[in-house]
């Protein structure tokens, strides 16, 4: 059988790929983003219930594997996406800032849960309001404690925001916008 | 619209022959002797206290001392006649008139008799100093460390009194009544500028954290780099203790720890010579909160303490507010909230057992036991609205009557989880590596269950038949047939008879599920009680009835007033007693919410029992205490 090249807008099914596609242009930075977000390892980082409903998306109902998230480090040294999953307490924000200090870059932040985007329930002595008081966050996840669909709806969301390339998370903003 | 009768208190609660014993043995020493829903509070001076409490281990039978907290009357002491008590010259302590500010309440249980006895004890805020009872009840440990933390009340004696829940360095105690909540204000475009000027800037930087442990016996320091030294002991078993031993830090980041505990370990090579917990990485300030809303929106905030079993929260909260009000909610509730709580007993032992054999290294159980776990969350959801936080239960009886369907649902879980229950055991029971790393592992005795003030699967695997649905039932549980198991073989627990009860106590709640559904079936009417004054009217009454209008009216801005006292109620969750002790003042908002959580005292077996074992060891031990850190911190 002779060797033919099909022009890839005329490929109907695996039965046509010969292997002999030709060059595939795109740019290196949609490359290194795409593998980013494809293969992206989160730091087992739960802290209280929002942490059981993490536990659930990576179960086997859910499952978050099939987003290739399915190798979750403990260490922070190995892992680029950490998912603050519940309340931070004051006794524990030093923790998670060091934790987060120590993840190499390219590093991301979903706030998990409504305790950790503002402080939840608990606006009192003992809870920051809100994780991004001390580390930067990428995107926060709703809910008490949102639905594991939810959570993933956020992963996905993170992805499409690296794919495209958008600026990176930020602090708690004194001034979001409402001095004008 | 007929209002509920008073309840009739079991008589049990009621320490009759005790008291009387007590009143003779101390005659002189017993200030008060009071009675309020049907439980017995004494009042002692702080001197007789270790008298007393030796007496009551000893002669009375008053084996578990379950609960040491503290009331500040910081308003009432603050506006009488002599507010701070101070005495006058020749005065006696039992001569000036209370209110002083702190009430110290200690809780004992004696299994034998059933039965509940209060120990009270008033101290002024000059002089916040009371003997420690850990020498009496080793299990009071951490509760005396709490009240400590959080009312600054010194006990002398104790071995170690430094703050366990909050930051070391923190300033006050929070849950005294002239601390701040610490409610951040909203900010909005016109009070953002002076919200901003009002923060502190420069804050000083924290001192370093001291240590989380003394260690026992003759000790050396060593140089650990960067100018630091650490305590280590020094035993006949090393030469060299510099070189042999480790101080190792086990968390609060950890993939084994069930959640933000740190472990302080001394090791030597593998072996554990000791382990000490440091929590309250997720001290939230729940019972502080709680103070703050009425009775009604405070059940939101019980939720998120065990957040494995939500419901027995709900359960908990609202029966000791139901005891407190004197009412009663309606068989037809009292069946879902027995449904309910069996089917979260299951969902929170799955979660127990998948995560231990997890820890352990059997992975598929985990995976097993998450599957079975959804099925119990679509129950919740149907029913509530909310797979975990449901805040199903209110005062009086449940929010809202049960869906259709909901019976059917049940029916296949319950079908579901009978067939899975056999998968577990075939998988687990006789398997030779998950019996080798769990056997003979953590062994601990009853004289450790007891006097560590240990409760729940905990207790019962050191052979102690003690399980509040049967020894001290609420919600009709008496009625249902079921049985508790226990380890009938010997009075050693360790890792594996605790996988055994709770896989056996899954299947007694499978039989207790199947009752109330046949139950459900045929007890048609109310989901909540028709008394008014504390549950609200049906939405419909409301476009027909005045007073109807009128009690929604009040309900939803002021909530109701309870009577001045305290009621304790406890509820048999899957970690043990978790017992509230609601203590009102009068108001609409309750006065102080204690919750005696089962994993903070459960926890106290973890340094106990550790010594000896290797590292790998430990992550079965703390998967063995079924410790869940919501309920440790609060």
């Amino acid at each position: 059988m002779a060797e033919q090249v099909i022009p890839a807008n005329q490929i109907r099914g695996p039965e046509d790929k010969s292997g002999a596609l030709g060059a595939v242009f795109l740019k290196l930075e949609d490359a290194v983003r795409w593998a980013r977000t494809k293969s992206m390892w989160p730091l087992l980082f739960g802290l209280a219930c929002c942490a059981i409903e993490m536990m659930a998306t990576f179960a086997s109902h859910f499952d978050l594997a099939r987003f290739g998230m399915e190798v979750y480090r403990a260490s922070p040294r190995q892992a680029d996406l950490m998912i603050v999953a519940g309340r931070v307490s004051r006794k524990m924000a030093p923790v998670v800032r060091q934790l987060y200090d120590q993840m190499p870059e390219p590093k991301w932040v979903i706030a998990m849960g409504d305790c950790a985007s503002t402080g939840g329930v608990y606006n009192n002595y003992a809870i920051l309001q809100g994780v991004d008081e001390i580390i930067p966050v990428d995107v926060y996840v709703s809910g008490c404690p949102p639905r594991p669909e939810a959570l993933m709806y956020g992963i996905l969301q993170l992805h499409e925001k690296i794919q495209k390339g958008e600026p990176r998370g930020q602090f708690k903003i004194e001034n979001w916008g409402i001095r004008g | 619209m007929a209002v509920a009768s008073p309840i009739q208190h079991p008589t049990e609660y009621v320490v009759s022959d005790p008291v009387a014993r007590l009143r003779e043995r101390f005659s002189d020493k017993i200030m008060d002797v009071s009675e309020f829903r049907g439980e017995t509070t004494i009042t002692v001076p702080r001197e007789t206290l270790p008298d007393v409490a030796q007496a009551l281990r000893d002669e009375f039978g008053f084996d578990q001392c379950l609960d040491v907290t503290a009331l500040d009357w910081y308003v009432q002491a603050r506006n009488a006649p002599n507010p701070d008590g101070l005495l006058a010259d020749g005065q006696d302590l039992a001569e000036i008139e209370l209110p002083t500010r702190f009430q110290l309440l200690y809780q004992f249980l004696s299994h034998t008799s059933a039965s509940r006895l209060h120990l009270s004890v008033r101290l002024r805020e000059s002089d916040a100093n009371v003997p420690s009872l850990t020498s009496i009840y080793p299990g009071v440990n951490f509760f005396e460390r709490e009240v400590f933390d959080m009312f600054g009340i010194n006990f002398v004696g104790h071995p170690f009194m430094k703050r366990i829940l909050m930051p070391d360095d923190w300033n006050g105690y929070p849950l005294r009544k002239d601390h701040t909540l610490g409610y951040e204000t909203v900010e909005f475009t016109h009070n953002i500028d002076a919200i901003e000027a009002r923060k502190p800037k420069n804050t000083p930087p924290p001192r370093p954290a001291e240590a989380i442990f003394e260690i026992e016996g003759e000790t050396t320091e060593i140089p650990i780099g960067g100018g630091l030294t650490a305590t280590v002991p020094v035993s006949a078993e090393f030469e060299d203790p510099a070189n042999e031993t480790m101080l190792i830090n086990m968390g609060p980041h950890h993939p084994s720890t069930h959640g933000v505990l740190r472990v302080g370990l001394q090791t030597a090579g593998e072996k554990i010579l000791g382990a000490m917990p440091d929590v309250g990485y997720l001290h939230t300030g729940i019972e502080k909160n709680m103070e703050y809303k009425t009775y009604t929106k405070a059940i939101t905030l019980t939720d998120r303490m065990d957040y494995l079993s939500p419901l027995f929260n709900n359960l908990g909260y609202c029966l000791a507010v139901e005891r407190l009000m004197e009412v009663q909610a309606p068989a037809r509730a009292n069946i879902i909230r027995v449904l309910m709580c069996e089917i979260n007993r299951i969902s929170s032992h799955l979660v127990a057992v998948g995560t231990n054999a997890m820890d352990i290294g059997a992975v598929s159980m985990f995976t097993y036991a998450f599957r079975e776990r959804e099925a119990a969350l679509d129950i919740f959801e149907m029913v509530s609205g909310a797979r975990m936080m449901t805040s199903y239960f209110r005062i009086g009886g449940c929010a809202v009557d049960v869906p259709m369907g909901f019976s059917e649902k049940v029916r296949e879980f319950v079908a579901l989880m009978h067939r899975r229950i056999d998968e577990y055991r075939a998988l687990l029971d006789n398997n030779p590596i998950w019996k080798e790393r769990t056997q003979g592992v953590g062994i601990y005795s009853r004289q450790d269950a007891l006097a560590l003030s240990l409760t729940g699967p905990l207790l019962r695997a050191t052979g102690v038949d003690w399980d509040l649905r049967k020894r001290q039932p609420y919600c009709d549980y008496e009625t249902y047939d079921f049985d508790v198991p226990i380890n009938r073989e010997s009075d050693k627990g360790d890792i594996y008879e605790l996988y055994r009860l709770k896989i056996l106590e899954m299947e007694q709640s499978l039989r207790i599920i199947e009752q109330g559904l046949a139950r459900l079936a045929k007890t048609p009417g109310p989901v909540i009680t028709n008394n008014r004054k504390v549950a609200p009217p049906p939405k419909d009454e409301l476009q027909k009835s005045m007073e109807s209008l009128i009690h929604h009216f009040k309900l939803w801005t002021e909530g109701f007033k309870t009577p001045f006292g305290f009621v304790y109620q406890a509820v048999e969750s899957p970690r043990g007693e978790l017992g509230f002790l609601i203590s009102s003042d009068g108001t609409n908002k309750p006065h102080r919410v204690r919750v005696r959580a089962p994993s903070f005292a459960n926890l106290q077996l973890l340094p106990h029992v550790a010594p000896g074992y290797t590292i790998s060891d430990l992550v079965g031990l703390i998967a063995m205490t079924d410790i869940v850190l919501g309920d440790v911190d609060r």
